[in-house]
């Protein structure tokens, strides 16, 4: 006898064994469920951004897409993007994902009410410039390579760590 | 007055309005904004003050002394108009040109296509530097929503 309730996890549990058909395709879809959940868990927060990121794809995929000339984004910035967002550590909230005028992606963290932090990549590099506080500012640029820069995470994990 | 007689006023109001090309630090500056994520509540992004990539220049108006229902046609005829799909101006961040030239961003009249255009120029090479002062531009910046 088979029980169905609420939560995949505790449905595993109260499946007792048997050899029905029935009873191995609810066990199939147990597994599938279980499967999908922790996959979602693992990925949840980048495949956000990912999500964020294709919508942005389709507004600016054609030139002019700001009224002033932006240049589309081209395929390398997409891909840039993509490297990015594997490099970033989780941030509480998460940025807001913008094309830019140059063809390029640029991710926005809010501060407060006066403060915003701005990465982008740029021809190989990681542009970031900030206003981090009343009289704080910080702007520079790295080398995209296989970590996120030491200054990029520190301002990060300092002002959005979760 | 019937409605053409007041339309045909307003359009002569636009089109020949003249400016002295001397642009006052105290001057109002509006970057109209025709997409919608370069606004946040209450607020513009720094992407919408960046310059336009062929040309290095952020084309504002000069909106002092104009009335928000002017500085609103201003934005639909000579942004809006110009635009290939025609998209519709939706707000608009309005900035003291002291603020712009704080930045040692030089501010110069470019009377087309009309004469209270011109445009933010100067801007660094360097990309950081460049998203630096657009980001303090943005900050400074007054978001107008447009009223729907």
């Amino acid at each position: 006898m088979s029980t169905a309730v609420a939560s995949p996890h505790s449905l595993s549990w109260q499946l007792s064994p048997g050899r029905s058909e029935t009873f191995r395709r609810l066990q199939a879809a147990v597994r599938k469920i279980l499967h999908d959940q922790d996959k979602s868990i693992v990925l949840g927060w980048r495949q956000e951004l990912r999500n964020r990121l294709a919508e942005i794809i389709d507004e600016a995929r054609e030139e002019n897409w700001d009224g002033y000339g932006a240049a589309r984004l081209s395929d390398v910035a997409v891909s840039a993007a993509h490297y990015f967002i594997d490099l970033l550590p989780k941030t509480e909230p998460l940025p807001t994902v913008i094309p830019s005028p140059n063809g390029e992606i640029a991710f926005e963290w809010d501060i407060g009410t006066s403060g915003v932090f701005t990465v982008m990549t740029h021809k190989g590099m990681i542009v970031y410039a900030g206003l981090l506080g009343p009289d704080r500012k910080q702007h520079g640029q790295e080398p995209l390579g296989d970590e996120l820069p030491r200054s990029i995470r520190t301002i990060l994990e300092t002002y959005f760590a979760r | 007055m019937n409605f053409l007689g007041l339309f045909v006023r307003f359009w002569k109001r636009i089109s020949q309005d003249s400016i002295s090309p001397e642009i006052e630090p105290d001057e109002r500056l509006s970057r109209y904004v025709l997409y919608n994520r370069h606004m946040k509540q209450g607020r513009l992004r720094p992407q919408a003050f960046l310059p336009a990539p062929r040309t290095r220049t952020t084309s504002v108006y000069r909106t002092k002394g104009c009335s928000e229902d002017m500085i609103w046609q201003l934005g639909d005829r000579f942004v809006t108009a110009l635009h290939r799909e025609k998209r519709p101006v939706i707000g608009r961040g309005d900035i003291p040109a002291q603020v712009v030239l704080d930045q040692d961003l030089r501010i110069v009249s470019s009377p087309t296509p009309h004469a209270r255009h011109a445009d933010i120029l100067n801007w660094p090479p360097e990309e950081d530097l460049l998203l630096m002062k657009a980001t303090e531009l943005a900050t400074r910046a007054a978001l107008v929503r447009r009223p729907s």
